[in-house]
């Protein structure tokens, strides 16, 4: 027996023999429990008191913290096109509100109350008329596109083509191509739509017959049309500070597509790159969008899951990473391919966090296991070797699953960056944890040699 | 292995027993309600256990009866919010080996352990000093180990639980438990070790 055991067996034998209480004692305890009752009853009614407090301060700076994000992080912004019988294309912010008082061939009148709209206005006959009005504006124009948003009851205008007037309380102003009318009342509303305004001055000087056609359809159609290329991607905007063009449109925007005021039918959306009002501001002039990804006809439906993921994956092939990741966008449904294959399509453009954040977006939003555990892997791999943050790749590994994974290759795998993430971090348990594991289930594997250097 | 005192009913009852569920959720109800009555019994009942974890905990000091008040005051006030999750005597037991932690934790200007008595179990009187003097020296060494390796002795082996069951009350696995409670042997043989050596040094031998 050691001296410790023998102290404890002593200590053992002190309250084991102790005697009963006597009456005095009794009396004692009972005065004890009262005490106890009390008090106790008094503590929880103050630490109800505190937990009411601390709930309703951070419930006020909850609210403040949110509304502090949504006035410097608004919601993204979508668009939407309208097609005047007229020949004028119009593509307006979702928040916006107007009407068209006119829509004849002499007088052609939009009256906008808020947000923005970008005008691309068909060619004006001879005495023909074409207006804006805002509460405190006349924009009046002249032949051209341009931007007209309404922000706080106060109205900002930017020509991208021709000329417009704009008439006001206090005078008139004329602007050309690349001017502004009170440019600081501006959002991004406006900005939203630069893209779109710039490609449609483009377009003009080519003459392009789209506006024919549909001026000849003489009806009023609303599609809802992707974002600008140059809007910030929704994706991007929660997984990259990076301000990458993207050439596929926000997933997020359009399923939150909302009708206008305009009473009009939706028609199928189409890939940003596609829709030949909206072209990115980089492609130059002489190369038409088309050519570099073909746009679905106006009938052509959404692309279903199955049918992007084919095609992304027949791009990534061939090496198109922009066309591959434009496809991965464009589809609905949580269908774990379609973040494979963003993944991969991000991958392949560099973009190694945004690669791996898509991954991760797998393990976290609980699809299938099989994805998530490959997910997981892939994601801990960026991590790990090209980002160099161990942890996180440690953290996500784990999280996933992959070394439970019942393919004996992948989980070889994971097993084996398990280690080296072990290593990495210098935790000397699970290194020794992951070499036996790896030594035991793979004794002729890959790594084996490694991991026998480190038993 | 000592046998712990079978404690009254109603703190015993678990969740995990399929029969104790009924009368558990009616425990449960009377005190949430804030039944005076029925919160008084359970602290009476757990009066004479919660002093035996103190006593094992701190040893037994002059100041065991200042611990055991401030336990099952906090033991009350936490029926309030009980919700069955655990027996009561698991939940009272949690709260008795935080409150010593927070009597550890105080600062004492009297480090000595100030032993009331040993019980007789039928020794003479220099046998219960010797083992009072035994009894100090073990817990000025439990004393100095951290907070999670004493927990773990008193309960592993000055309680008598298995380690799953300490792991239960200190809300750790049974594997940190386990591993807990080999840390803290070694360190209290190493520690009365060293004191065994420092004694003989100086008595010349």
């Amino acid at each position: 027996m050691t001296e410790l055991d023998r102290l404890i067996g002593i200590a053992r034998q002190d309250l084991d023999g102790s005697p009963p209480p006597t009456s005095k004692q009794q009396a004692s305890r009972a005065a004890m429990v009262r005490r106890a009752v009390i008090a106790g009853r008094a503590r929880h009614q103050k630490s109800q008191e505190r937990r009411l407090v601390v709930g309703v301060v951070s419930m006020l700076a909850l609210a403040a913290v949110v509304l502090l994000a949504m006035r410097f992080w608004p919601a993204p912004i979508s668009e939407y096109a309208l097609d005047l019988p007229t020949g004028d294309h119009l593509l307006a912010t979702s928040d916006v509100r107007f009407t068209v008082e006119s829509q004849t061939s002499a007088l052609r009148r939009v009256r906008l109350t808020e947000g923005a709209i970008l005008f691309d206005v068909a060619p004006l006959g001879p005495g023909s008329v074409f207006e804006v009005l805002t509460e405190s504006e006349t924009v009046r124009v002249l032949g051209t596109v341009f931007v007209v948003e309404v922000a706080d009851a106060r109205t900002s205008v930017r020509v991208y083509e021709g000329r417009v007037e704009v008439v006001s309380r206090t005078g008139r102003t004329v602007l050309g191509a690349g001017e502004r009318y009170q440019g600081s009342v501006a959002t991004e509303r406006s900005a939203s739509l630069e893209a779109a305004g710039v490609g449609a001055a483009a377009r003009r000087t080519r003459a392009a017959p789209v506006r024919e056609r549909d001026a000849a359809r003489g009806s009023v159609v609303v599609r809802s049309a992707a974002s600008a290329a140059s809007a910030a991607n929704e994706l991007d905007g929660e997984l990259d500070a990076a301000s990458d063009v993207e050439a596929g449109p926000a997933r997020g925007a359009r399923r939150r597509s909302v009708a206008p005021a305009v009473d009009a039918r939706p028609v199928p959306s189409a890939p940003a790159a596609s829709v030949a009002s909206a072209p990115s501001p980089e492609t130059p002039p002489e190369t038409p969008p088309e050519t570099t990804v073909p746009p679905p006809s106006p009938a052509e439906p959404m692309l279903t899951s199955e049918e992007a993921v084919r095609q992304a994956r027949e791009a990534l092939r061939v090496g198109d990473a922009e066309r591959a990741l434009a496809l991965s966008r464009s589809a609905h449904g949580d269908d774990p391919a379609l973040f494979f294959v963003e993944a991969d399509a991000l991958r392949m453009l560099g973009r190694a966090q945004a690669a791996a954040q898509v991954y991760e977006r797998v393990v976290d939003h609980r699809l299938q296991p099989p994805a998530r555990r490959r997910a997981g892997f892939l994601a801990a791999e960026l991590w790990y070797r090209r980002l160099h943050d161990p942890r996180r790749a440690t953290s996500v590994l784990l999280r996933s699953g992959a070394l439970d994974d019942p393919s004996p290759t992948l989980r070889e795998r994971a097993l084996a960056l398990r280690a080296e993430l072990a290593e990495a971090t210098e935790d000397r348990a699970a290194l020794a944890e992951a070499v036996r594991a790896y030594l035991a289930a793979h004794p002729d594997g890959p790594r084996a040699a490694w991991m026998r250097a480190r038993e | 292995m000592i046998a712990v005192t079978d404690l009254p009913t109603w703190t015993r009852l678990s969740p995990l027993v399929a029969r104790d569920r009924p009368a558990l959720d009616a425990l449960v109800s009377s005190l949430r309600s804030g039944d005076a009555s029925v919160l008084e019994q359970v602290v009476e009942e757990l009066v004479e256990p919660v002093s035996r974890w103190v006593r094992r905990l701190i040893g037994p000091r002059s100041d065991v009866d200042d611990v055991v008040q401030e336990a099952l005051t906090e033991i009350a006030a936490a029926l309030h919010r009980f919700e069955g999750r655990s027996s009561i005597q698991t939940l009272a037991h949690r709260i008795t080996t935080r409150t010593a932690s927070r009597f550890y934790r105080r600062p004492r200007a009297d480090h000595d352990h100030e032993i009331d008595g040993v019980a007789d179990g039928g020794v003479g009187p220099e046998d219960e000093a010797s083992n009072r003097q035994q009894l100090a020296r073990l817990y000025r060494h439990i004393e100095a180990l951290s907070e999670v390796r004493r927990t773990a002795f008193v309960l592993c082996c000055l309680e008598g639980m298995e380690p799953a069951e300490a792991a239960e009350v200190a809300q750790c696995s049974a594997v940190t438990m386990r591993g807990r409670l080999f840390e803290a042997r070694a360190e209290l043989t190493a520690r009365l070790s060293r004191e065994d050596t420092r004694v003989a040094r100086r008595s010349g031998r």
